[in-house]
């Protein structure tokens, strides 16, 4: 671990994430509790029926009543959370110094921490172009996130690894896991978009948190041959004049891809590498509408 | 070295500066970076112009101007001279039957011949000797050679004069023109002063004794018969009748405009054995038909025919029904004509000293700068700057193509190492 690392660890330690969603309301007692030793609290009653648990029945409303009512209560249950992390050769930008995938890892690191400061299980997965030896099943054990930490130093990106393949993997293992994708969507998006709104569909909570890196959102001015990592044969010029096309065709893309995935019924988050990373991970983690709490 | 027309020259020069600026505009890929977002940038052409600060393609700057400046200079026409010297000498030797003794014209002109830029023998007409001039001027001895028949013309031989000169011009610093002649009357026309006046300086006259005037050679014409007439076989008639502007008889013009209904026959003109003189008539022998008159585009408007007596004239002229054309000085001076003496008249009185005194005149040489240039479209040196300029079009055209296709195989290679690095 380096001293950037440790830098974020040190800003994410009081974030919390909470989950977005509540469970589906069904029959009391079917969800049990993770952790034991949580109290539960008083939400509603309900008129007794064939089949509940008798231990529910509020005795003292019976007897002002003299009709049955059982308890409802919201029950405190952990949410695993798996964080996929894109390793493809697009995410190794600049070649030079790797930002954007440093930056896409500390992410990754941060929503790990958030997670696992609210006792929720944790994992990783890595979608990287020598195979699929980047993996962690969600844990709750002591060490987690240093493990993911030591996990995600230990990836190179590069090649071009599909996404949706590793994200269909985590969403089988995990069935009630709420997911996070690190990604710059550059590679195979419209099958992780479309996986995303399975998972969403079906009630789960999915979190995509795009990468920029700040030279893709404003190139530089002087004229060059730009070349795409991952695919050679892909080369533009880009001139003055290009340059702002090249600007209006990004932007047109980044606001339909927020629109798809929010449609999706997915949150999108859009985290630019000049923001710390800290910062993107709070505006991940904290919805929009309650502002930001330690 | 000189160039008929500099202007091209310089043109040349502008276009090769030109060049040489744009070979300071590099044209060729920009660097190289990479961008992982690279697909939505637009398609433009995958190059960029700047300015550097040296040339580029330098060979192919080298081929671009040596072959701009070898067209314009082709275009320049440039004439190449090893020498130029003082003085070029132009002699003209009459051979007319004006001369009166062969011998002494050789003897006169064999100085002036040797050592001459150019000869030329006029007689009614001029031609140059461009071989063994010498040897030429030596067979004039043989009395057998003479035609004397033939008319000479001074006016004839200034035209040569004036154009050998714009020939000349450019290879000497003066002309000096030199005329070996008996000076008759007869060889003198109206338009010798004019001529004369064209050329810019003296003129060394070198007069050799004239023929003898014959006393009875003139004979007055027996008759003058109309082509309507019918009379003789020398005149068709036109299927349809055109008009002319006018006529002319020797010195003698007449200007109407006359409605032509005949035509001469084919067979009058095969019957004519003379050689054309500078006045437009032409000398026969008795029995002969010669063109006595013509109309203005040349064709024969009257034949005169010797006869045992004298001449017949056939005219095939309308004369003027309207207006008063036949009252006019130049249709009487015509008719005089008509009615003169057959046979060209032969007056081998020798020019006056005062014509002698204008013809020779007092200036110093010509010098050859006065002299008009002769209109040449190419000199000697284009054919050779045109085919140099050709081989240096097609190295350059296989130069450049040979830098496009390596400029190909590097960008091929640099991807190939690309994608495997990838």
């Amino acid at each position: 671990m380096n001293a950037a690392d440790g830098a974020l660890l040190d800003a994410v330690r009081s974030l919390r994430w909470p989950a977005r969603r509540k469970a589906p309301a069904g029959l009391a007692g079917d969800h049990r509790s993770w952790m034991r030793g949580i109290s539960a609290e008083f939400e509603d009653y309900r008129a007794y029926r064939q089949g509940d648990d008798i231990g529910k029945i509020d005795w003292k409303l019976l007897a002002r009543r003299d009709r049955a009512y059982i308890r409802l209560s919201t029950e405190q249950t952990v949410l695993p959370t798996m964080v996929v992390v894109d390793a493809s050769a697009s995410m190794a930008y600049p070649s030079a110094t790797l930002e954007k995938w440093h930056f896409a890892r500390h992410i990754a690191i941060g929503l790990a921490s958030a997670a696992h400061n609210g006792r929720d299980p944790v994992g990783v997965a890595v979608a990287s172009a020598n195979g699929d030896g980047h993996y962690l099943p969600a844990r709750n054990r002591r060490g987690i996130v240093h493990q993911i930490l030591a996990l995600l130093a230990g990836v190179a990106p590069g090649g071009s690894p599909r996404l949706a393949p590793v994200l269909d993997t985590v969403a089988r293992r995990h069935p009630r896991a709420r997911i996070a994708v690190v990604s710059d969507f550059l590679g195979d998006a419209e099958e992780i978009l479309k996986q995303a709104t399975e998972r969403s569909a079906a009630g789960r909570e999915v979190h995509a948190v795009h990468v920029i890196h700040t030279t893709e959102m404003s190139p530089s001015e002087r004229p060059s041959l730009v070349v795409d990592p991952e695919e050679a044969q892909l080369k533009r010029p880009l001139t003055e004049y290009s340059r702002l096309g090249y600007i209006e065709n990004f932007g047109d893309w980044r606001e339909r891809l927020a629109r798809d995935w929010r449609m999706a019924g997915a949150s999108y988050t859009e985290v630019v590498t000049d923001a710390g990373a800290a910062q993107a991970v709070r505006r991940v983690v904290v919805p929009p509408e309650t502002g930001s709490r330690a | 070295m000189i160039f008929l027309a500099p202007a091209f020259l310089v043109a040349a020069g502008i276009v090769a500066a030109g060049v040489v600026a744009l070979h300071f505009l590099s044209t060729r890929e920009p660097d190289t970076d990479l961008l992982p977002t690279v697909r939505f940038v637009p398609r433009v052409p995958v190059q960029a112009t700047t300015i550097t600060a040296r040339f580029t393609d330098p060979w192919l700057l080298v081929l671009r101007v040596l072959l701009i400046l070898l067209l314009g200079t082709a275009l320049a026409r440039p004439l190449i001279h090893p020498f130029v010297q003082p003085v070029s000498r132009i002699a003209l030797v009459d051979v007319s039957r004006a001369v009166g003794s062969p011998g002494e014209l050789a003897d006169s002109a064999g100085s002036y011949v040797d050592g001459a830029a150019a000869v030329v023998f006029f007689d009614a007409g001029a031609r140059e000797i461009e071989d063994g001039a010498s040897d030429a001027l030596e067979g004039l001895r043989d009395e057998a050679q003479w035609d004397r028949a033939s008319r000479g013309s001074l006016s004839t031989a200034l035209i040569a004069a004036l154009r050998i000169a714009s020939r000349l011009r450019d290879g000497a610093d003066s002309l000096q023109l030199v005329v070996v002649s008996p000076f008759a009357l007869e060889e003198r026309d109206a338009a010798t002063a004019e001529i004369r006046a064209l050329w810019p300086g003296r003129i060394d006259a070198v007069r050799v004794a004239g023929a003898q005037q014959q006393p009875d050679e003139a004979r007055t014409a027996e008759r003058v018969e109309w082509a309507d007439s019918g009379a003789t076989g020398l005149w068709t008639q036109r299927e349809t009748p055109d008009t002319i502007g006018g006529v002319r008889a020797d010195d003698a013009v007449m200007v109407y405009p006359f409605v032509r209904r005949w035509q001469p026959a084919p067979d009058a003109l095969e019957s004519n054995a003379g050689t054309e003189t500078a006045g437009g008539t032409e000398s026969a022998d008795a029995g002969e038909t010669r063109v006595y008159a013509r109309w203005m585009d040349g064709e024969p408007a009257a034949f005169e025919r010797a006869t045992a007596d004298g001449c017949m004239r056939s005219v095939a002229i309308p004369l003027p029904t309207e207006g008063d054309a036949i009252l006019r000085p130049d249709f009487q001076r015509f008719l005089a004509e008509l009615e003169g003496p057959c046979g060209e008249p032969r007056d081998m009185t020798p020019l006056s000293d005062g014509f002698m005194a204008a013809f020779v005149g007092d200036e110093p040489l010509a010098p050859a700068s006065e002299v008009p240039r002769r209109v040449m479209r190419t000199t000697p040196a284009v054919p050779w700057l045109l085919g140099f300029a050709l081989v240096v079009a097609l190295a350059e055209l296989w130069f450049r193509r040979r830098l496009a296709t390596g400029a190909r195989a590097k960008r091929a290679d640099e991807g190939i190492r690309r994608s495997r690095a990838a």
